[in-house]
């Protein structure tokens, strides 16, 4: 019987001409957390799919809980002890109902009574701490509590296998901390739960107690993560992803953090009490900072802590509510467009054209930028060159791979050599290999020809490739040094604890002020 | 900077271009609406008689009233069916017949005599355009009966023949060509709106857009970049669609230059993509845009004259009729098509044209950046 | 069939819209604002006519026949021209829709005795507008040159041989709202009940959510019940709202039973609900949803439905286009009760009709509807 929990042989799965899973042959016995590996488009959603049921199998046999999942009423008669949460923050949610009428929705389609629903309901309430929050709705939730609603609402029906597709990506680390506490407070109450799990965070993984890594459509290595980690030899499992996926690829040392000094060259971009609000949410917050030439200024924190609305005010993109925005020493203006050839911009999302292709992007832009034409040509052979896309160039920007797409993206931010270079998250979702390649780009850009470079991320391991790193967090800047003097100033020898410290202190001054203020009054 | 800029829109235009033809769901949609649709609607109802069921009431029983009956024949209607005095409201009521044509006693003998007879057309008057034409031609067809069979003449002969009537432009009065025509006018209407302002909008939400703001592009080199590669397009679809389907199928004829009706169409674009860009600017989602667009398309349709005769509506409307681009370009393409107008007595419809575009788009370029910040949160 | 999960869909599908502002408007405002707005638009009593003249007579003979035409309200006078090719081209610039040519020997003719030449130039262009025109016209010119005779001659004029007295039924007055405002109750209400319910299942796909029926235990008849019906209801009060006006504020007088109106709506907004969730059962973005959902009903709609003209005469191809719709039954109703005092009794057909389609759309979009992603 156990055996048979999850059996999956010879599955293959494909959209259009893309293979999205090739020859999956997967045994899982019941148990446990089992966290399957490896950066976006690899497969992992539509395995996880196939086996809750909910992607149509198109070749191979799947058994979930004992039977075939390709048989009707086998879905049927399983779908009571199955969840399923898709992945994007809040993506099963209905926006427009409260968390409360969420929750009695899902208990509803299972049929469960009302006084039962009550009860599990404010169970799951505390656990999550959402009680507070249970008239909101679910639209005005962060991305965290967001996450956490999601599973209240499939842990309503108390199923005993949960598919969770990457559920804290894009979420802050402290939530991220609670999330997983959350999930296993579940399995030691009802322990014979089974959690398979979908993440981009290497981190997290170390903490499963089965990973299933996956790169390209295939499975490329099953195992908990110590035996992963010795098998390769490696100290995390970063690296053992690493070594696994590329035996043969030299790996280029690692810059270290020592680098000269920039603190008295001159102040590039300059935020004062930069300050926006969308209706009665603000989020950014009176923040600060100076930026100088030839630096690579991290901008650290979860998704729609403020990151991009900061950068967008910095490009000009959306009008401050409050404070200035200076770049050059002149005051950021809608109108001005003048001062944008210096500057090289690439947006959160993959913003080139996809329908277009490689070399097509390049021409637009090198247009754009009013590059004269007779070098345009050879600007843009160098480029491709130096970012390894001569093999691609007329390929369609749609048909990449994520990893060659950033770098296109990149390409396209320098194609007019600008002095100064806004990045809105530019390794996110990218695997760790190329995400390694667009670093050294980004050093290579900033050492040597003093690009100042101001990128954002929300992963924590790629602050300490930054001079200096500023923590950000529902719109406030918690912290703003080199990342050294983060680790020392929290004591603590990971910037991701720096991080949560950050946040625990600054919510406890955040309630303390309350305190104060009541106490006032 | 003027040459800058008129780079940049060439540029953006051609990326437009490359797009379009990279959509072969939109593009097949846009075929079929500027062929199919066209056939369809112009197969459809207007307002004619066309085989208008007619039953007669024969209480005369002569040779004359026998041969009013037989008379009457397709297309315009049925062959008459007898009907008894009773059965009129129920064969109206049930739409058995659409007239019913009542023959008084003595009525042969009545006109050989001098007299007036009385005539009785009971009509349906729930359908009112077939109602009003349907009766003027019954009328006609019993007065050439009569004056046929009986050669009986008015009695003042100064009335005999009645004026000299000539229809221009369309003597058959074959409502087909119009009706063919109205619609591929909105269908121009309806792509003109939605496609600049969808291709707008999946910019805003694939991002593209603020990635052109941060680049030295100017929004009013992006919105002129998407009207003329979306007017390109449907000019030449519109093009096609003139010479194919309402030249071709139903046979209309071109008095006029296809050249200039060309012309007075892209101005015709001009306002509508303006409109579309501006319902872009306002709105958050092409969801949205679809909706909005919906509600701002078919009262155009409907109040520019094109379906409905605008003189006769009420004063109220006028206004919104006079807004509406549409009624310039119908009365544009009405006298070009049918009535072989040239430039020099349509220029005052292009101006207007133009005008109505002129306001969208300064309008909309108002907007368009702080479009960029709604939709957040 | 679990009752409980239907009514628990119907419930989130209504709490969604219900504080949605957007959809709000669109579902209940546009439909009742483009009711008015058609319904004040569609009118075929012509009145003000722009017509001019060019007189080569200048008798006061050819002068009364004119003034004649004047006095009209059917027409409007804009001006005399002098020359022909000034005629043509105020003819050409859609300036006026027609023109009365008088020859030079009008008055001498009439004095004559003999029949005077007048020549009228119509715009063909607009078809209707010129069928109704040269009714009008005809009519005119003879009651003129009839009123001129007795008025410069002194002599009687006898017009025509027989009098014909129309009789219009149902509708005395010839009034074109009589006829036109119930039947812009059958066209809005299938383009808005179609619309509204076009986005239904699309927008979940788009959105996401669609995800949670493929998790439950939900079944795709529950599924598609719990999604209509909300919009039945919506159609229902679009339904009242549009009675309300054509009554308040149209003044049109209901002659039948309205319950026959009522039975046939809520049929007919199940049909048209059906439509616009089939729709959305086969489309991926809400955007082709709504362009194939206006596409398929604004046409159908307005022109195969019996609107402009009785769908019952047309023949070949555009017959089986219109019966292959709903839009003809619930024209048929609608009319019938407002104008011809139907009762149930006089429509069975036309509900056998409409349940018929209500049944084929629902089951379409059951078939349509796929409990797995592909």
């Amino acid at each position: 019987m156990t055996s048979n929990f999850v059996n999956i042989e010879g599955v293959n799965h494909r959209y259009g001409d893309i293979k999205a899973l090739i020859d999956i042959d997967l045994n899982l016995a019941e148990g446990g957390l089992i966290g399957f590996v490896g950066p976006d488009g690899v497969g992992k959603s539509t395995l996880l799919s196939i086996i809750a049921g909910v992607t149509k199998i198109q070749d191979g046999s799947v058994k979930v809980l004992g039977g075939d999942m390709a048989s009707k009423s086998h879905r049927d008669s399983v779908r009571p002890q199955l969840a399923f949460m898709p992945q994007g923050l809040g993506q099963n949610l209905y926006g427009e109902l409260s968390v409360e009428e969420n929750i009695r929705f899902f208990s509803s389609l299972f049929g469960i009574s009302k006084d039962l629903t009550d009860i599990r309901m404010n169970e799951l309430l505390q656990s999550t701490d959402l009680a507070a929050f249970s008239e909101r709705r679910a639209a005005n939730l962060s991305g965290g509590m967001k996450q956490k609603l999601g599973l209240c609402t499939i842990l309503i029906h108390e199923p005993s296998l949960l598919v969770l597709d990457e559920p804290t990506t894009g979420v802050d680390p402290l939530s991220r901390r609670n999330f997983w506490q959350l999930v296993r407070d579940i399995m030691r109450r009802e322990t014979n739960t089974t959690v398979l799990v979908a993440t981009a965070y290497m981190d997290e993984a170390d903490e499963f107690d089965r990973l299933v890594m996956m790169d390209a459509g295939r499975i490329f290595a099953t195992g908990a993560p110590a035996e992963i980690k010795k098998q390769t030899d490696a100290a995390t499992l970063d690296d053992a992803y690493e070594s696994l996926l590329s035996s043969g690829w030299t790996r280029t040392v690692r810059a270290q953090r020592s680098r000269k000094p920039r603190g008295n060259r001159e102040i590039v971009i300059e935020a004062k009490d930069l300050t926006r609000r969308f209706g009665k949410f603000t989020a950014v917050d009176q923040v600060n900072f100076q930026i100088r030439r030839g630096e690579i200024y991290g901008f650290i924190g979860p998704n729609g802590c403020g990151k991009t609305t900061t950068m967008k005010m910095l490009t000009g993109l959306l009008q401050p509510s409050a404070g200035t925005a200076r770049i050059y020493g002149r005051v950021v203006s809608a109108g001005d467009t003048h001062w944008l050839h210096r500057l090289g911009y690439m947006s959160q999302q993959f913003s080139l054209y996809s329908e277009l292709t490689v070399r097509q992007n390049l021409l637009l832009h090198g247009r754009l930028f009013d590059l004269p034409r007779d070098s345009l040509d050879a600007r843009i052979a160098d480029l491709a060159d130096e970012f390894e896309l001569t093999g691609y160039m007329d390929q369609l920007a749609s048909e990449l791979p994520i990893g060659i797409r950033q770098r296109l993206s990149l390409a396209v931010a320098i194609i007019h050599q600008p002095e100064l270079l806004i990045l809105d998250e530019p390794t996110s979702g990218v695997d760790p290999l190329a995400r390694e390649k667009l670093w050294e780009s980004f050093r290579t850009l900033s050492e040597d020809r003093n690009t100042t470079i101001f990128v954002s991320t929300h992963y924590l391991g790629e602050a300490e490739r930054c001079d200096r790193v500023a923590l950000m967090n529902e719109g406030r800047l918690l912290a703003d040094d080199t990342p050294d003097a983060l680790l020392a100033n929290t004591k603590t020898d990971s910037l991701e604890d720096a991080f949560v410290a950050f946040i625990e202190d600054d919510r406890a001054r955040a309630s303390a002020s309350q305190l104060a203020g009541g106490a006032m009054q | 900077m003027m040459w800058q800029s008129l780079g940049h829109i060439y540029t953006l235009g051609l990326k437009e271009l490359i797009s379009l033809r990279r959509d072969p769901v939109l593009l097949i949609f846009v075929l079929y609406a500027l062929t199919l649709q066209i056939v369809i609607a112009g197969e459809g109802l207007s307002f004619q008689v066309r085989n208008a069921s007619l039953g007669i009431v024969d209480e005369d029983k002569t040779q004359l009233s026998r041969s009013i009956a037989s008379a009457f024949r397709p297309p315009y209607f049925s062959y008459a069916q007898p009907r008894t005095f009773n059965e009129i409201g129920a064969a109206l009521e049930t739409r058995d017949n659409d007239f019913v044509l009542v023959i008084p006693p003595k009525f042969q003998a009545d006109l050989l005599a001098g007299e007036t007879p009385h005539v009785q057309i009971n009509a349906d008057a729930t359908a009112v355009g077939q109602a009003f034409i349907g009766t003027n031609y019954i009328r006609q067809i019993v007065l050439r009966k009569v004056t046929e069979e009986l050669d009986i003449l008015p009695e003042d002969n100064r009335l005999s023949f009645g004026p000299k009537i000539r229809v221009r432009y369309n003597p058959n009065l074959i409502s087909k060509w119009q009706d063919a025509l109205v619609e591929l006018l909105i269908v121009i209407t309806m792509l003109t709106i939605l496609l600049p302002g969808a291709a707008l909008l999946r910019e805003r939400e694939h991002k593209t857009l603020e990635h052109l703001l941060a680049m030295p592009v100017r929004p009013v080199e992006i919105l002129f970049a998407k009207f003329w590669a979306n007017s390109i397009v449907l000019l030449a679809g519109a093009g096609i669609s003139m010479v194919l389907v309402i030249q071709g199928y139903f046979g209309s004829p071109m008095r006029g230059s296809l050249l200039l009706f060309l012309v007075g169409t892209f101005v015709y674009q001009f306002s509508t993509a303006g409109i579309g860009i501006l319902l872009a600017t306002i709105t958050r989602s092409v969801p949205q845009l679809g909706l909005l667009a919906i509600l701002v398309i078919a009262p155009i349709a409907f109040l520019s004259g094109a379906w409905m005769p605008a003189e006769s509506m009420p004063e109220q409307m006028k206004i919104l009729t006079a807004i509406s681009p549409l009624t310039y370009y119908s009365e544009f393409a009405n006298a070009v098509v049918f009535r072989g107008a040239g430039i020099a007595l349509l220029w005052q419809k292009l101006v207007a044209m133009a005008a109505i575009g002129g306001v969208c788009f300064g309008y909309a370029m108002m907007r368009l950046r702080s479009h960029l910040t709604i939709g957040r949160v | 069939m679990n009752f409980g999960r239907i009514w628990s869909l119907i419930q989130r599908e209504y709490t969604e819209i219900s504080r949605d502002r957007f959809r709000l408007v669109s579902v209940f405002l546009v439909p009742n604002i483009l009711f008015v707005i058609f319904s004040f638009g569609l009118t075929l009593d012509m009145e003000n006519i722009a017509y001019i003249t060019l007189n080569d007579d200048r008798t006061p003979q050819s002068r009364t026949y004119l003034d004649g035409y004047a006095q009209s309200r059917f027409f409007k006078h804009i001006g005399h021209v002098s020359s022909r090719p000034e005629l043509a081209r105020r003819i050409e610039t859609g300036e006026a829709r027609f023109a009365i040519e008088i020859t030079p020997k009008f008055g001498r003719d009439l004095a004559l005795g003999l029949e005077p030449e007048v020549a009228i130039s119509i715009d063909g262009a607009m078809t209707f507008r010129a069928e109704t025109l040269r009714g009008y016209v005809k009519a005119a010119h003879a009651a003129n040159l009839c009123a001129t005779i007795r008025f410069e001659t002194g002599e009687p004029c006898r017009l025509e041989p027989v009098r014909f007295e129309p009789r219009y039924w149902f509708n005395q007055g010839l009034k074109s709202k009589v006829a036109f405002v119930p039947g812009m109750i059958a066209a809005i209400l299938l383009f808005s009940s179609a619309l509204s319910s076009a986005l239904a299942v699309v927008r979940e796909k788009e959105l996401g959510t669609i995800t949670n029926f493929y998790t439950a235990p939900t079944s795709r008849l529950e599924f598609t019940l719990g999604k209509q019906l909300p919009y039945v209801a919506i159609g229902m009060v679009n339904f009242v709202l549009h009675v309300v006006l054509a009554i308040y504020l149209f003044g049109i007088t209901m002659t039948g039973s309205m319950t026959a109106l009522t039975l046939g709506a809520i049929l007919y907004v199940i049909a048209g609900t059906g439509l616009g969730l089939m729709v959305s059962c086969f489309t991926s973005s809400q955007l082709a949803a709504l362009l194939v959902t206006f596409i398929i009903t604004l046409v159908p709609a307005f022109l195969y439905s019996g609107l402009l003209a009785p769908v019952s005469n047309i023949a070949g191809v555009a017959k089986y286009v219109a019966q292959g719709f709903p839009a003809m039954y619930f024209h048929n109703i609608s009319v019938g009760t407002f104008a011809k005092g139907f009762g149930v009794a006089n429509l069975v057909k036309d509900y056998l009709m409409l349940a018929g389609f209500s049944a084929a759309f629902f089951a379409a979009s059951v078939q349509l509807l796929k409990k797995q992603k592909k």
